[in-house]
């Protein structure tokens, strides 16, 4: 943590955690059902970041290229979720979505589509999570394909990326296609005291359910 | 067209009729609150059969699809939703007239007004965009297809990442397994694992050298290795970069190679082996013509080393006996004896210089030098007379003024026997053989265009003669018409080789049954020759014993008769024992009959003696010879062995007469 105003709890940390983790629950679950084979996840990772160094998390192991469908939300809190994946993975987890049965140049033509639609319904099914167990509606964009680095991705090559962002990061895995990649959510720092009210609002609703049982 | 929703305003309304694309509302209830003109041509529903209604009682069957949570999404969340034609193919229920769904993508989003949230619905129409890039590929594909469908070597695609993203039916044949089997997994799967890290990848391998060849080990699905040669090539699409790879199977190639590879190693053994072998062989053979080479030198040279031994005994017979008068006649004379026996010293060193000079002779190089065929004719004559047999006549003819040639001696002597025994040997019985010798002016003759002055030697005999097949090939070396073990081949090719390297050439005339002429030709010398010693004669004084003296040798029967003379014997010579028995027959007085016993003509000296004792039983006999071979058959006859001491003659001659008195 960089700053100690930036700074969440560990209380208020663990929350989120355990938000976005359901969120991405379901959004795993949702991409489960389009490729028919399990995907694996980890716990998610928040970690209080610059842009660019959230760029650079991003474009980790290697400089291979990226593939990334965004969408924006903005309301209470606002920021940006995206998919994550290698470009190589690409046309690998659009055929599992159509189906082996696809010409090359048919998985190509619909590729930017197919991608759009993949990404927006796990970043919804997230998101949409996220916004319902904090009780605060949430205007998401409709998504949109990127390639490249991660500065690019995460529009970081301009005078933002020394902006500090919440970077919460999950892995994901399918084993049975060799695809792997992350689900990420960057949230404005001028959010981070709304979003803290929410979840400490959140704590606060379920301490007192605890209390009422 | 629009419900009652004043809140949008006519306006919006009439603009949202006016879209190329589908627009529909939503409101929190999920009834229609607008269906656009586009919406309803497209669906052939009205929107008087819309408006108010929910969208699901409208479509009944959107409700299963994932369409209701994007809709409650949007409402209660503000979430927008995306639905592609591609994972969403029949989203929207048949629209088009000929009842193939429309490519249809939907975007689902919230609005939110004054007045609440609403959801709207934006549908676009992609069949035509789709149907026209499918039209241009399957266009650009035909020609494509053609070639890799029916290419006999794999043909795969990969990303950049190894994965395989496409392969032709021929993986089916060249690696077992199925192409849809390959798709998404790497392109290791299909190479032996050593292999697999130099299939190009990353961004660098797009730009590797064009028809640069790999080597590459493929793997079977039933996991068998094999060679595989392998031409990779980068290509783009707008957003992705590929690599497509012809895999040829070159398993036959490779044995092929590595059997050619070991059939050109042991060639390169074998040739060597024969090589080695020719080698051999030809060391054999060169050693095998030196050795015929020397036996036939060694054959002339010991046909010439009897006759030359006699001549030269012969010679020194007749200087010793020359020494012998001398020394009886200059007895008394002051000083004479050591003079006397210098040159009996000097007869003795002769006769063993000469047979230094016989062995010698053997390995004596060409030496050319001026000589006169004359001379040197005449000096072999006897030679000659008994190379050749009895019944065979020979002749010499030399012409006046013979120029002398310049060749050498001892080699042209040999050329002259050779060819004189190959007469002998081609006259069955009864021939003649002439040596003649003449000038002769040649302008480009025969092969060798000789030109200039030249002296030919012509050995004529009257034998069988040879075919034109024969003529052809008599001066090839080797060559021979004798039966094996008779003649070596070399003589004809000894006497064309000399004659060459003379300067000159050897030409041969023949035809069957009319004998042979062989021509040695060779060069005018421009030098006089040395002069021959001149030879001794006796005297005679006639007193005694009449002896009868059978010598062919034109120098021995001079001076023997001489020195028989000098003791007081009268002395008859006849060079031939015919002319011996002739004397004999008619009756003329002989007390002693003295011969040699090798002779030319018909009769030797023992036919002679044997006759003699026929005729006259009571005549004494002497017979003196040279050779030592032929001792036996002159038994009954008193032997006299050459060189002999004219005393030891004397002292023969009188014990013979003594014998008889």
């Amino acid at each position: 943590m960089r700053s100690p105003a930036f700074a969440l709890s560990e209380l208020e940390r663990d929350a989120l955690t355990e938000i976005v983790n359901i969120g991405v629950g379901r959004a795993a679950r949702n991409l489960s059902v389009m490729i028919k084979a399990p995907v694996q996840l980890s716990v998610p990772r928040t970690e209080l970041l610059l842009r660019s160094e959230a760029a650079k998390v991003l474009s980790g192991r290697g400089g291979a290229g990226l593939v990334s469908v965004g969408q924006k939300f903005q309301g209470p809190f606002s920021g940006q979720a995206l998919l994550i994946f290698p470009e190589a993975n690409s046309l690998e987890l659009v055929r599992a979505v159509l189906g082996d049965a696809m010409d090359l140049n048919e998985i190509i033509d619909l590729e930017q589509e197919a991608l759009a639609e993949i990404g927006n319904v796990i970043l919804n099914g997230c998101l949409v999570v996220v916004a319902n167990m904090l009780r605060r509606g949430l205007t998401m964009s409709l998504p949109q394909v990127n390639r490249g680095s991660g500065s690019r991705i995460l529009d970081a090559e301009n005078g933002s990326s020394s902006e500090p962002v919440l970077f919460l990061r999950i892995d994901f895995k399918v084993s049975a296609r060799d695809i792997e990649g992350y689900i990420a959510l960057l949230m404005d720092l001028p959010s981070l005291a709304s979003l803290r009210e929410l979840i400490r609002s959140f704590i606060d609703n379920l301490d007192g359910k605890e209390v009422e049982e | 067209m629009t419900g009652e929703m004043p809140k949008l305003g006519p306006v919006a309304f009439g603009l949202i009729d006016q879209l190329g694309l589908g627009v529909f509302l939503l409101d929190q209830d999920h009834c229609v609150l607008a269906w656009n003109t586009w919406m309803a041509e497209a669906s052939g529903l009205p929107s008087e059969q819309v408006l108010g209604r929910t969208l699901w009682q409208v479509l009944p069957d959107l409700k299963q699809t994932r369409l209701f949570g994007a809709v409650e999404d949007a409402l209660l969340t503000g979430a927008s939703s995306f639905f592609s034609h591609s994972l969403n193919p029949d989203l929207l229920p048949p629209l088009q007239p000929d009842g193939q769904p429309l490519l249809l993508n939907v975007r689902v989003r919230p609005v939110d007004t004054a007045e609440g949230r609403f959801c709207l619905f934006q549908v676009d129409d992609q069949t035509g965009i789709v149907a026209r890039e499918q039209l241009l590929r399957q266009r650009g594909d035909a020609r494509y297809r053609a070639i890799v469908d029916t290419a006999p070597e794999a043909i795969v695609t990969t990303d950049l990442a190894g994965n395989i993203q496409w392969a032709n039916s021929a993986v089916r044949r060249n690696f077992g397994y199925a192409p849809g089997d390959l798709v998404g997994r790497d392109i290791g799967m299909l190479l032996a694992p050593d292999a697999s890290a130099r299939w190009p990848r990353g961004p660098a391998a797009v730009n590797r050298k064009r028809g640069a060849s790999l080597e590459l080990t493929g793997r079977r699905q039933d996991g068998t290795l094999f060679d595989l040669e392998v031409s990779v090539g980068g290509w783009n699409t707008d957003r992705h970069q590929f690599l497509t790879g012809i895999l040829r199977d070159v398993t036959a190639r490779k044995r092929a190679e590595s059997e050619l590879r070991h059939l050109n190693a042991t060639l390169e053994t074998r040739i060597e082996e024969r090589t080695a072998e020719l080698r051999l062989e030809a060391a054999e053979r060169r050693r095998a013509e030196e050795a015929l080479l020397q036996s036939q030198k060694m054959e002339a040279v010991g046909q010439l080393t009897g006759g030359m031994a006699h001549d030269f005994n012969n010679l020194l017979q007749a200087i010793q006996a020359c020494f012998q008068i001398l020394g009886r006649k200059a007895k008394g004379v002051p000083d004479i004896e050591p003079l006397l026996d210098a040159g009996r010293q000097a007869v003795d060193r002769g006769a063993s210089l000469v047979r230094q000079l016989l062995a010698f002779s053997r390995k004596q190089a060409l030496r050319p030098e001026t000589f006169d065929v004359r001379d040197r004719m005449l000096g072999m004559r006897g030679l000659l007379e008994r190379a050749v047999r009895a019944d065979i006549q020979l002749e010499i003819d030399i012409s006046a003024g013979l120029w002398p040639v310049l060749a050498d001696p001892v080699q042209f002597e040999l050329a002259v026997l050779n060819l004189v025994v190959n007469a002998r040997d081609a006259i069955a019985s009864d021939g003649r053989i002439v040596v003649a010798a003449r000038n002769r002016i040649l302008d480009g003759f025969g092969a060798e265009r000789l030109s200039g002055a030249f002296v030919e030697i012509r050995v004529t005999d009257t034998g069988s003669g040879m075919g034109p097949d024969t003529v052809r090939r008599a001066f090839e070396p080797f060559f021979t018409t004798k039966a094996v073990g008779k003649g070596t081949g070399l003589g004809l090719s000894q006497v064309y080789g000399f004659c060459q390297q003379s300067g000159g050439t050897a030409t041969v005339e023949s035809s069957m049954g009319a004998g042979s002429t062989v021509a040695l030709i060779l060069p005018r010398s421009s030098e006089v020759p040395g002069s021959e010693q001149t030879r001794a004669s006796g005297s005679s004084e006639g007193l005694g014993a009449r002896i009868l003296f059978v010598e062919d040798d034109p120098v021995v029967a001079p001076v023997v008769k001489a020195a028989l003379e000098e003791f007081g014997y009268f002395v008859v010579w006849v060079p031939t024992g015919d002319e011996a028995l002739i004397r004999l027959k008619a009756g003329e007085r002989v007390d002693l009959l003295f011969s040699d016993v090798v002779m030319p003509g018909h009769l030797s000296g023992v036919t002679l003696a044997r006759e003699a004792r026929i005729l006259r039983p009571s005549l004494p006999v002497l017979l003196s010879t040279g050779y030592s071979e032929d001792l036996v058959s002159l038994k009954g006859f008193r032997i006299l062995a050459k060189p002999y001491h004219v005393e030891d003659l004397a002292a023969a001659i009188e014990g013979e007469l003594g014998r008889k008195a």
